[in-house]
């Protein structure tokens, strides 16, 4: 599993994940994945689009990130996840939890306000 | 049928086929069994869609016996079949862990929101969930849970 952080206007930082999210490709960004999160109030675009396959273990690490960065008064959002992954995510009740975009205006648009000044 | 086979073979008949796998319970071991599986349905040229499914199934319950089934920390031999028949592609995991049904574990009720998310217990949700038929047996001291993922015509349609 890869990860590539850049930033993007507004302070926003965009992590784009690829590959399988199963128990290895999980485990082998999870630290680095946290530690990218864990930064107080930041505003986080998780993109999707090259994650292939996604088990609970993965679906874990985004919630429990999420979870840890809202609670900083900073918020994740998901970007165009694939439709089987889609899927998944909605299954599990994660799209309830951590807004799904499907474009990166918009994902940008939902995290205005969020980066601490 | 019981069948012993221990190594991975696909035996192609007319409309069916039929692959086993045996597997030591280790977290490790899973990568492995997804990869038999994305053999067995490159070779039958399963949709996407029905091979995430059964991926999904495989790993998650794959998941729950390796950390849950074996108090006693020895090794295990876990053994997966996969059979292939008409529209619809059966997966059986058989473990000689403790007694687990894991289809009468309690459903976790899904959080309202991101704050009071339980994080975890989510394996089985998807299992029950996202295959189309699951069943549990216990037999002869083996916990055996199929899964069964019927081909979809949304499936088919996709490139």
């Amino acid at each position: 599993m890869q990860m590539d952080v850049s930033e993007i206007d507004g302070g926003i930082r965009h992590i784009r994940l690829a590959g399988r999210m199963d128990v290895a490709g999980t485990q082998a960004i999870d630290l680095r994945f946290t530690a990218l999160t864990a930064t107080s109030r930041s505003a986080i675009v998780v993109d999707l689009s090259e994650v292939s396959f996604l088990a609970s273990i993965g679906m874990r690490t985004l919630l429990s990130n999420a979870k840890a960065l809202s609670l900083k008064g900073g918020k994740m959002v998901l970007l165009n996840p694939q439709p089987m992954v889609a899927s998944a995510l909605s299954t599990a009740g994660i799209d309830t939890l951590i807004p799904v975009h499907h474009d990166l205006e918009s994902a940008c648009k939902a995290l205005e306000g969020v980066v601490a000044a | 049928m019981r069948t012993t086979g221990e190594t991975a073979a696909v035996a192609e008949c007319t409309a069916s086929a039929v692959a086993e796998l045996s597997i030591r319970n280790r977290l490790d071991e899973l990568g492995r069994a997804s990869a038999w599986l994305a053999r067995f349905a490159d070779s039958l040229a399963l949709p996407p869609e029905t091979v995430f499914r059964l991926d999904l199934g495989l790993t998650e319950a794959l998941t729950n016996v390796i950390a849950y089934a074996y108090p006693d920390r020895a090794e295990h031999e876990i053994r997966i079949r996969l059979e292939a028949e008409g529209a619809a592609v059966l997966l059986e995991v058989e473990d000689d862990g403790m007694p687990f049904d894991p289809l009468r574990a309690e459903r976790p009720p899904l959080p309202g929101t991101l704050e009071e998310a339980p994080i975890g217990g989510l394996g089985i949700h998807l299992i029950r969930s996202m295959l189309d038929e699951c069943h549990y047996r216990r037999e002869a001291g083996k916990n055996r849970l199929t899964m069964l993922a019927k081909r979809r015509e949304s499936d088919e349609s996709r490139p």
